[in-house]
């Protein structure tokens, strides 16, 4: 072994491929491989000491594919060409008059109970008769649709089948390819393959190679509650029997090596090196489209039609699910509507997707008629439509019980809109001193913070400035740097383990 | 004002809706059993009272009469009727139950997807289509409120009679209803779920000059209708806007329920004709099979190893709070010193995946257990067993777990929202049922300290003393012991107007 060799570092995105073929849209885990991915890439500049790997067929069939193939993927899935706009939710639409006439009329007299059925029955036939005048109208929207979407479909199919054809071309085998002293990297969420062990044994041992992984949360392990219990057990499996092979192990933040090393010491398992944090880089899809920069200016498709209007409301990105918090926004814009006055009290947009054990949630928004729309939810929201929210925002809170990281705070920041956070695990690393916290299980507290916001717009627009001025955005080049840092100090510390007395460790 | 000086004036309590309740519900509810005790000593303590009204318990009728009177025996038989339907548990629940209660659900489902449809479709269309939709369905409602106005009983309630739980509506009326001016018209119970109250109120006073006298349990479908079915907000609001005007006099549960009224009452610009005057709550129930004659409960945790929460579990009992506190409580001690929580209840609505989330937890591997629909005995059984009791609800009318918890002699931490300091008093403890690190405090400061959780039990024992019902019974007939029926809000107007 000498040290002057350079060795290559094979980075395993079988589980990107994987989602990108049964999902529409990336999330946090995909966005967050796929832009460490790139950063290697762009890194070795054809230097060829970057290759990547996927899986075709057994454990040790791992094969090497072109990164640009991809790249080209992820974009599509990230950008669809034709955002698809929902209805938002809930604002009353139908007038006073239907509400009025839907409820049932007092006593038991019959004149009147007959003069609302035939108010309301002349009502609805008169609906019915603004119809054919509609049907030109409509008839016109749908073909216009039919065209687009049968055309839309019809190029990304032959696009997705030409990559797809391109992802699966046979590629190099990994036995073939790779060298003693390489790096076997995985970035993303492989738990699917309950076999990995097996591959990482035989990159081990059989190729004389290294193995690394890069550690999201250990959420399944400290909190099942969120999580499938199918996953919990995939992912405890996994973890339980790929860690104790792991020559280094890299977090997110901090406190996922924190909680990192907690679960391994207390479950007997011995890590060959300390836990790794590698920075997040931030500039996500959105970012990477709109940048800082181009966040100021508006953008040249222009603000959306059905979005809130811009400076009306303070903005939460997230899926809905139990353990993002939504129910405690819930009941501050509650409190918030009881204490001041109704006008004064900016609306809060939900923007995501409806993801789990949030249906009781939903229900509950639905009871009460999402706080008369003062509550609103806009579904999936495209890259473009994301950036318009952010543009579009006083600021943004994130108050959620359990992260890895928190890229919907730096994603905040970068946008140039002050985050208003959770103070758990990661989130005071993602937002740094630019953010404010509150204690994300006390509603006490939460509602103070944000009425302190609410309360004080010259304090807010100050806090923006410093944002703006202050906020460094973290290259992704950063994590492809610790990353190749850490792993070349394994590859200078076994030169030295050779050639001085052997360590401890194996 | 010559009535007034009359002696015997009658005080006529509706229990209509007490028989509505368990044609739908096998078991009594908090409303139900409270409704019940005052009753059950009401006419005893107005015989004693200065007054001595006479008290009779009346039920709605679809003649010119209106009301008419049924004997309190008709209750107690509706009441042990429910006890026996619901005491062999928990298997054989009655199907109507179970299909109402999914029903509702299903229904607004449908109700949402058709209306995803419509916004889906182009405005030009799906506008006209979806108010059509709307008005037609109100259109189909009125006609169907015609058809009962104009008909006799319903086909539902014929059902209902035929099932002998409503027998006395069923015995035919020989249509008079001796109310006189001056009587007391009572309404103590749930009576929301008649939907014409409001001119029932106003037939009562402008046929016999009754007195109608309401008392409030809470206004939770007004101020928190998310834990609320929606038709029961709109039901509520509709019944107490029509309601409260042609009452000269409320009386609430608590002194939190009373200052919520009249909170409402200002907001609403409704002038009510008084304070709102907060009745005592009685303590300990005396319904359902007593204790010793039933056989004694097995298979419940072992008596000294856990923490009780009795109540039905919904959104608003505040469950998901215990659950975090018992995680973290599980994280910072050994786990054989955190005692096991035990919830007792039925399983109500918005809590599918509260559900979801133990099941995902395996339950804290065994520190959470659902006790499901317990019968009285079990229960009682768990209060004696248990070390003390857990009450976190985010919002109360008065909370009877907590009384009742120290009538099992048993401590009780409960939240400090609403009425619950009211019910607790100076022997319970209290927490911030909306801040996790409060309630966890609280909850390790009883079970680190035994010594102190034994001393706490002890002044309980010594220093609880009931509530007998009769002195709700007697603070009603205070309340309506009135100088003179005053006008109430309607009248006042058309005075002054």
């Amino acid at each position: 072994m000498t040290d002057h060799k350079p060795t290559t570092l094979w980075v395993d995105i079988d589980d990107l491929l994987h989602y990108l073929a049964h999902h529409s849209r990336p999330s946090g885990i995909q966005r967050v491989t796929f832009e460490i991915c790139a950063a290697l890439h762009r890194d070795d500049a054809g230097a060829g000491r970057v290759g990547f790997v996927r899986r075709d067929g057994g454990p040790r069939d791992l094969v090497t594919l072109p990164w640009q193939d991809v790249a080209a993927t992820f974009d599509r899935l990230a950008n669809p060409e034709a955002p698809v706009r929902r209805a938002q939710s809930r604002t009353r639409s139908i007038g006073d008059t239907i509400a009025r006439l839907r409820r049932p009329v007092g006593g038991t007299r019959p004149w009147p109970i007959l003069g609302r059925a035939a108010a309301a029955q002349g009502l609805a036939l008169l609906q019915l008769a603004r119809l054919p005048s509609g049907t030109a109208a409509a008839s016109a929207h749908w073909a216009r649709q039919a065209v687009l979407t049968r055309a839309a479909r019809a190029a990304r199919q032959r696009a997705m089948a030409a990559t797809r054809a391109r992802l699966l071309a046979p590629g190099r085998p990994l036995a073939k390819v790779a060298s003693p002293g390489d790096t076997l990297l995985v970035l993303g969420s492989p738990w699917a393959r309950e076999d990995y062990v097996r591959t990482v044994r035989w990159v081990r041992d059989e190729l004389r190679m290294r193995f690394a992984l890069l550690v999201h949360d250990l959420i399944p392990l400290r909190r099942p509650e969120w999580c499938d219990r199918n996953l919990t057990r995939a992912f405890i499996d996994w973890h339980r029997a790929v860690l104790p092979f792991a020559d280094q192990i890299f977090s997110n933040s901090r406190a996922t090596a924190t909680d990192v090393s907690d679960w391994t010491r207390a479950n007997g398992i011995v890590l060959a090196n300390p836990v790794q944090p590698v920075p997040i880089g931030t500039g996500l899809g959105i970012g990477s489209a709109l940048g800082p920069a181009n966040a100021a200016a508006p953008a040249e498709t222009g603000p959306a039609p059905d979005l809130p209007p811009p400076g009306s409301y303070v903005l939460f990105v997230s899926t809905l699910e139990a353990r993002k918090n939504h129910v405690l926004l819930f009941r501050v814009w509650r409190r918030l509507l009881s204490d001041l006055p109704r006008d004064a009290v900016p609306t809060l947009v939900f923007a995501g997707r409806v993801g789990w054990l949030v249906s009781d949630l939903m229900q509950q928004l639905e009871n009460a008629r999402w706080l008369d729309g003062k509550i609103c939810m806009i579904h999936d929201p495209t890259d473009t439509e994301l950036a318009a929210l952010y543009r579009g925002c006083r600021f943004t809170l994130f108050p959620s019980l359990h992260e890895g990281w928190g890229l919907p705070i730096s994603e905040s920041l970068a946008q140039g809109r002050p985050c208003l956070a959770s103070n758990r695990t990661s989130l005071p690393e993602a937002g740094g001193d630019l953010a404010r916290y509150f204690d994300p299980d006390n509603l006490a507290d939460a509602y103070r913070a944000v009425r302190a916001v609410i309360d004080d717009p010259a304090g807010l627009e100050a806090w923006r400035q410093r944002v703006a001025r202050e906020f460094r955005p973290v290259a992704w080049a950063q994590s492809a740097a610790v990353i190749h840092a850490t792993l070349d100090a394994l590859t200078r510390a076994e030169a030295v383990g050779a050639s001085s007395r052997p360590r401890a460790r194996s | 004002m010559p009535e007034a000086c009359s002696p015997a004036r009658t005080y006529w309590v509706d229990v209509e809706d007490f028989f509505q309740y368990f044609l739908a519900n096998p078991r009594p509810s908090g409303i139900q059993r409270l409704v019940f005790e005052a009753l059950n000593v009401l006419p005893d303590c107005a015989r004693m009272s200065p007054e001595a009204p006479r008290i009779a318990f009346v039920r709605h009728t679809r003649d010119a009469s209106l009301l008419r009177e049924v004997p309190f025996a008709s209750l107690v038989q509706v009441l042990e009727a429910s006890a026996h339907a619901a005491a062999a548990p928990p298997s054989p629940r009655p199907a109507g139950r179970k299909r109402r209660r999914r029903a509702a659900p299903t229904r607004t489902g449908l109700r949402h997807a058709a209306i995803r449809f419509f916004e889906r479709l182009p405005p030009a269309i799906g506008e006209p289509l979806l108010r059509a939709g709307v008005l037609q369905l109100a259109a189909v409602r009125h006609v169907r409120l015609l058809v009962d106005a104009l008909s006799g009983p319903t086909a539902r309630q014929q059902a209902a009679s035929a099932n002998g739980l409503s027998g006395p509506l069923a015995t035919p009326t020989d249509g008079t209803f001796p109310g006189r001016p001056g009587d007391v018209f009572l309404i103590l119970g749930a009576a929301w779920v008649h939907s014409q109250y409001g001119v029932l109120l106003q037939q009562l006073r402008a046929q016999y000059r009754l007195v109608p006298i309401l008392l409030m349990y809470d206004l939770i479908p007004l101020r928190r209708p998310e834990w609320c079915a929606a038709d029961l907000v709109h039901d509520f609001s509709t019944w107490l806007a029509a309601t409260l005007p042609h009452c000269t006099k409320l009386l609430a549960i608590s002194r939190a329920t009373a200052a919520d009224v009249e909170a409402y009452a200002k907001e609403t610009g409704l002038t009510l004709a008084g304070p709102v005057t907060p009745i005592p709550i009685g303590t300990g129930f005396t319904s359902g099979p007593s204790p010793t004659t039933d056989p004694p409960a097995r298979g419940l945790p072992m008596p000294g190893s856990y923490v009780l929460f009795v109540s039905t579990l919904e959104a608003r009992k505040n469950h998901t709070l215990l659950f975090r506190v018992w995680r973290r409580l599980m994280t910072d001690l050994p786990r054989d010193t955190v005692p096991t929580l035990v919830f007792a209840g039925r399983v109500g609505w918005l809590v599918a995946d509260l559900m979801q989330q133990l099941e995902n937890a395996n339950w804290l591997d065994g520190k959470i257990r659902l006790i499901r629909d317990p019968t009285d005995a079990e229960l009682a059984a768990l209060y004696r067993g248990c070390q003390f009791t857990l009450f976190p609800s985010l919002f109360e009318g008065w909370g009877l777990p907590v009384s009742e918890s120290f009538a099992h002699g048993r401590p009780c931490l409960t939240s400090n929202a609403t009425s619950l300091p009211e019910s607790g008093g100076e022997l319970a403890r209290y927490f911030d049922p909306d801040d996790l690190e409060d309630a966890c405090r609280a909850v390790r400061a009883v079970i680190e300290d035994p010594a102190g959780l034994q001393a706490w039990r002890d002044r309980v024992a010594r220093e609880f003393r009931h509530v007998p019902w009769e002195r709700t019974a007697d603070a009603i007939l205070a309340a309506c012991r009135l100088d003179r029926p005053v006008l109430s809000a309607s009248e006042l107007l058309e005075q002054a107007s």
